[in-house]
């Protein structure tokens, strides 16, 4: 929608288009856009039609005339100079006979303004929020980024309102900050995690020392209920999305069954004490004593633990990761350009593995990131057994690369465009996956015997920015003897 | 009788310029009309019929088809409004 918006701003008149469904979702969008009021067309059964091409001939003849109209009927007053709204953010009182009738009439004010998740909130009164904000030394006015779609600044303080809302406690809030932090980078592809019609959700893992302090599960039932830290923290960043970003179920968020876990999110931290290996974010830049979140969309209703692997040896559970991650080979041939499929889209892929498994791949002589590197390899294709339509395929989404004006989620990022042009020669081998560093190993679950289970987390690697994976230092607490 | 007194949860938003839109066409004859689609499954077919229904009733309407992400950015913006006069803008989902 914002792209309609770019060309009127420029003097060209035009209509935009929308599928029945998506009419609040556009009218929201010309709003962030500045432009509430765009001419649009709502076209039912528009596209996704499984239909063949005579099917839809009758739907464009019914809306021509509409359309056509659209381009040449006069503006009205309203559409020359539309009236400017103003948003009004003061604290609220709410009056009852009795606490409980007050606390009842909160909650429902505050629900019916969209302003929670659909479970009871906890009242954020300044009293809390000033008590919550006890748990950083950062300035509550400090902006920390802006969140799409609606385009809300996120500042400490209003974190801090929606974490008191959340149930959280004080020495929670620097890794909630932090995670917020990497959601709105610049580079981070928030808007398609809270928009698509795909059902994504968001994993959030805490690695180092900060996790066991504040008490987080990574253990048996890592991403269950029960332990307020990780619950907590994945309902604090649902509510600050929710309130930042100005998202509503099918309104603005478009997820068609429903974000999974979504009160919470897959939040837990890993399992620095029986994992094997440097925690997670070392790779990434950061000091083994640092405390850090990161914060990755996955897929749907896609993650799935695979404990059909028990009992086999690592590098059996290896070779059906290499399996697995292997099929992303269908991209190469499904991608056509112009045509935005989200089966041809690149991928990542996050696999939490248990404590014990680890070892053993340590054993084989594994670390994270050779992991990482062995399946990249071992899933790489060599161009000689390349088919014909697969090298249709490689040899269009090059090109789309030079040309320019693709998806993200379908580019070769400039950095990585050589490699694949070579790839694509004889000797040469190509990729399934943009690099190594989108396989994530992160260790959590039991140490106990219990059997453990690899959870496979997958996901488009994003789709309007370049990344939907940020790791950030948690910094700030006071609270805690970690993430100062 | 109780109150409560709670801070507001909204991430505050810079105040909407509320902008207007572009003046319309007073004809179609003779102008030059793009066709921007996102590229969702299906919708080309739409499209390849508004096409076809344009040249057919005002045969003096050139059309000119863009692909592209649901927001085509600033500099794909700026190439397509200097190429044609009027758009029609899809976007699939």
């Amino acid at each position: 929608m914002a792209g309609a918006v770019r060309l009127e701003e420029k003097g060209i008149p035009g209509v935009l288009a929308v599928a029945r469904g998506f009419e609040d979702d556009a009218n929201t969008a010309a709003n962030v856009n500045g432009m509430p009021v765009l001419r649009l067309v709502v076209i039912p059964g528009y596209v996704w039609g499984r239909q063949p091409r005579e099917a839809k001939k009758p739907l464009a003849e019914a809306h021509f005339a509409e359309l056509v109209e659209a381009l040449l009927k006069p503006l009205s007053i309203e559409e020359m100079k539309p009236e400017q709204k103003k948003e009004r953010l003061a604290p609220i009182e709410v009056t009852g006979d009795s606490y409980e009738d007050a606390f009842e009439k909160f909650n429902q004010l505050f629900l019916d303004n969209r302003w929670g998740d659909g479970l009871p909130l906890v009242p954020p009164t300044p009293e809390r929020v000033k008590w919550m904000l006890s748990g950083t030394s950062r300035s509550p006015e400090e902006i920390i980024g802006k969140v799409a779609p609606g385009k809300g600044i996120a500042t400490i303080e209003k974190i801090a309102i929606n974490a008191v809302m959340a149930g959280a406690k004080p020495e929670y809030l620097p890794v909630i900050i932090a995670a917020m932090e990497g959601l709105t980078d610049e580079n981070f592809d928030v808007l398609h995690m809270q928009a698509s019609t795909g059902n994504f959700t968001l994993a959030i893992f805490v690695s180092g020392a900060i996790g066991k302090e504040i008490k987080m599960n990574s253990g048996i039932g890592y991403l269950g209920h029960g332990w307020r830290a990780n619950n907590t923290i994945g309902r604090a960043i649902r509510l600050c999305l929710i309130n930042f970003g100005h998202v509503w179920p099918g309104i603005s968020d478009m997820a068609n069954v429903g974000r999974p876990s979504p009160h919470t999110f897959y939040t837990f931290a890993e399992n620095t004490e029986f994992s094997p290996w440097q925690p997670y974010h070392v790779d990434y830049g950061f000091k083994p004593e640092d405390s850090c979140v990161t914060v990755s969309t996955v897929g749907g209703y896609g993650g799935f633990g695979v404990s059909h692997l028990i009992g086999r040896s690592a590098q059996e559970i290896l070779n059906e990761l290499v399996r697995g991650i292997g099929t992303n080979r269908r991209i190469f041939s499904l991608f056509r350009r112009g045509t935005a499929n989200p089966a041809a889209h690149w991928s990542k892929h996050i696999l939490i593995i248990y404590p014990q498994l680890a070892a053993e791949f340590q054993k084989l002589g594994f670390t994270q990131a050779k992991l990482a590197e062995y399946i990249y390899n071992r899933t790489s294709v060599p161009y000689e057994e390349l088919g014909m339509d697969e090298i249709r395929g490689l040899q269009e989404r090059i090109q789309g690369c030079l040309d320019g004006g693709m998806l993200y989620a379908d580019q070769i990022p400039p950095d990585r465009l050589a490699a694949f042009q070579e790839a694509l020669k004889p000797g040469g081998k190509v990729p399934v996956l943009i690099s190594p560093k989108d396989i994530h190993f992160v260790v959590a679950g039991t140490s106990s015997g219990v059997p453990g289970s690899v959870v496979w987390l997958s996901y488009i690697k994003a789709v309007y920015k370049w990344t939907s994976h940020q790791t950030r230092k948690i910094r700030g607490a006071t609270l805690t003897e970690a993430g100062r | 009788m109780q109150n409560i007194k709670v801070l507001n949860p909204r991430g505050e938003r810079e105040p909407s310029p509320a902008k207007g839109i572009s003046p319309r066409l007073s004809t179609l004859e003779g102008k030059r009309l793009g066709i921007y689609w996102n590229g969702k499954p299906d919708g080309d077919y739409f499209w390849d019929t508004i096409e076809n229904l344009l040249k057919e009733k005002y045969p003096s309407v050139t059309v000119k088809r863009y692909n592209g992400p649901g927001d085509l950015g600033e500099e794909l913006a700026a190439r397509i409004a200097g190429e044609v006069d009027a758009f029609f803008y899809g976007v699939g989902d």
